[in-house]
């Protein structure tokens, strides 16, 4: 099969996998609502479950979409960033420094209100943006191969801000329940302003990244030969580290740590159609979508009316494909 | 004026200078090697005439221009680079690396390859004798074929100068020898100026108008291979006895290397 025809049927496939996941999504759930109220509803608008299914269950299913296309981008982009197909958008610390916000804002009791926001949010999404932050002043002052240094800061000061949130936990029993919340994922509290609020984010780094597509595709030779080849490495790399601690920040910020997305999704879909990045960002983009909608449905639907916490759904189907593909005959990448 | 023109050059890593000083002149259609022991900074040099590595002083003029006031990509429409071989971490084919070397000459981003940008990558892949497997992946080739795919991506730049970096390393005799043809007729038929750093001397001799002994950063010797190749220089730049003798099918000296037990006292 060609590259080409591959690339389409890979294609058709998530737009129906897309539609069948959105169609579950308003009609399963805590409540039981059958496919001619959903009819009605979209139809003629007067159905008793209008808010249930455009209140409820629509938000949840778009934000999940949006959440899990975030996270992929965010996740091929960062491998491409460090030329590792091992790399995940929490490399940088992101999901570690966005707990240990949330977590603190719960300890100080915090109530801070930004359209959209709950204080807990923006707490995470502002002390994940700082952590990276600093991780990039630290690792910048060697000029000499700072995407390696980088990747270590990260991971130092993702353990330091893990070891924070621990500690805070520790002290306060009661406020476990809550940061279970941010330290497993979830989409309980989803609603249409949380929808907005990462919308234009997700589109614009989408349209960033798929402008320098191309330029990745040199970074990942190496930055001495995309320089050689006329990419100007310096300035491309910081925008796609900044898209892609964007994407990851916003993400933990409205869902929490959800794992396995950023990882999986950008890996398994360089597999299917090949490493270049003009393709790569907008199909790791759609089926990271597609992989998180499914993931929610199963997470409130499998022990329904309880749900269990998202991060541990793509974990358990994660993991072990994962483990499949890396014991693959051939190539990991 | 002389296509690249190196004057007085310090570079190295991490502020501690590995060349000390180096001046050199490439013209247009010439053929110049760098030979060198391990460590005697011959990739230190190939790169920072192309400022890819930080640390970068003296006065580098590229067709007359000051290197350190021209864009990336300026540098990249004068210079193409083939680097020394590597085992690749994203799995592209053939065409797809060969096609990277048109990333400056592309003028829209969302557009795909102009008549020009399809024309060139095809020829080059033609020159270098890898159209056949143009499909296939980069980690099913051979080294030599690896080797021959840089080559192609960097004639695609289309660019005067062409800079390799040990084009011969990870090579058989077959391949070494194919490469060196190669880029024989490049510089012959197609007037690129060629610079090429290079270990192996009695391969790059009956190819180079112009040979440079590079020693711990500093030229040692330079000039027409046949007039500064002797048994002193070789004692001087690698440290060992050689003795010297003729190629049967160039004329040109050639090394031979002594193997006897007594080569060097054992202290």
């Amino acid at each position: 099969m060609s590259q080409k025809v591959r690339r389409h049927l890979f294609l058709f496939i998530l737009v129906i996998l897309t539609v069948v996941g959105f169609f579950l999504s308003l009609k399963l759930g805590a409540v039981k609502t059958s496919v001619s109220e959903l009819y009605r509803a979209i139809v003629s608008g007067e159905s008793e479950f209008q808010d249930i299914f455009f209140g409820l269950r629509l938000p949840r299913a778009v934000l999940a979409y949006l959440v899990g296309a975030s996270l992929a981008l965010s996740g091929a982009i960062l491998q491409g960033y460090f030329r590792n197909p091992l790399a995940d958008p929490f490399i940088l610390g992101t999901s570690s420094g966005a707990s240990l916000g949330a977590v603190l804002s719960l300890e100080l009791g915090l109530t801070i209100a930004v359209s959209g926001f709950s204080t807990q949010s923006l707490a995470a999404l502002l002390t994940s943006l700082a952590l990276v932050a600093c991780v990039y002043l630290i690792s910048e002052r060697r000029n000499f191969k700072t995407s390696e240094s980088l990747l270590l800061t990260g991971i130092a000061a993702g353990a330091l801000a893990s070891a924070l949130t621990s500690f805070l936990l520790f002290r306060r029993a009661d406020a476990y329940e809550q940061a279970v919340f941010w330290l497993l994922g979830s989409f309980s509290l989803a609603d249409w302003k949380q929808v907005w609020l990462i919308f234009p984010y997700f589109i614009l780094s989408l349209l960033v990244a798929q402008y320098l597509a191309r330029d990745m595709n040199l970074l990942v030779l190496g930055d001495e030969v995309a320089m050689s080849l006329g990419c100007p490495v310096k300035a491309v790399r910081k925008i796609f580290l900044f898209l892609a601690a964007l994407l990851a920040s916003f993400s933990v910020a409205v869902a929490g740590i959800i794992g396995f997305v950023g990882l999986i999704v950008p890996h398994s879909v360089r597999l299917i159609i090949g490493p270049d990045h003009r393709r790569l960002f907008l199909f790791s983009a759609l089926s990271g979508g597609t992989f998180l909608l499914f993931s929610d449905l199963l997470a409130r639907t499998i022990f329904s009316p309880a749900e269990i916490p998202v991060g541990v759904i793509t974990a358990a189907f994660g993991a072990p494909f994962f483990i499949y593909l890396l014991n693959r005959p051939g190539k990991i990448s | 004026m002389r296509l690249l023109e190196v004057e007085n050059l310090v570079a190295g890593y991490n502020h501690l200078p590995v060349l000390h000083g180096v001046s050199l002149k490439v013209g247009a259609g010439e053929f110049v090697a760098i030979c060198g022991p391990n460590g005697s900074g011959k990739s230190t040099l190939v790169k920072a005439i192309q400022r890819l590595i930080p640390f970068v002083q003296g006065t580098i003029r590229l067709e007359g221009q000051d290197l350190f006031r021209l864009k990336t990509r300026e540098i990249a429409a004068r210079i193409a680079y083939v680097p020394q071989v590597s085992e690749p971490i994203f799995d592209f084919s053939v065409e797809e690396v060969v096609t990277m070397g048109r990333y400056l000459h592309q003028s829209s981003r969302f557009q795909g390859l102009s008549e020009k940008d399809r024309a060139a990558v095809k020829q080059a892949m033609h020159l270098t004798e890898i159209s056949d497997f143009r499909k296939k992946k980069i980690s099913q080739l051979s080294g030599g074929e690896r080797q021959r795919v840089l080559i192609a991506r960097a004639l695609a730049q289309d660019t005067p100068i062409l800079v390799l970096d040990e084009p011969s390393s990870h090579l058989d005799l077959n391949f070494q020898l194919q490469i060196y043809q190669l880029l024989k007729r490049l510089q012959q038929e197609k007037g690129k100026a060629i610079l090429v750093a290079e270990h192996n001397l009695n391969l790059c001799i009956p190819y180079c108008h112009h040979l440079i002994f590079l020693k711990a950063g500093r030229i040692e010797a330079a000039g027409k291979p046949e007039e500064i190749i002797s048994r002193e220089t070789i004692r001087q730049v690698f440290g060992i006895e050689v003795e010297l003798r003729e190629n049967i099918s160039t004329g040109l000296p050639e090394i031979s290397l002594i193997h006897s037990a007594s080569r060097r006292e054992i202290k």
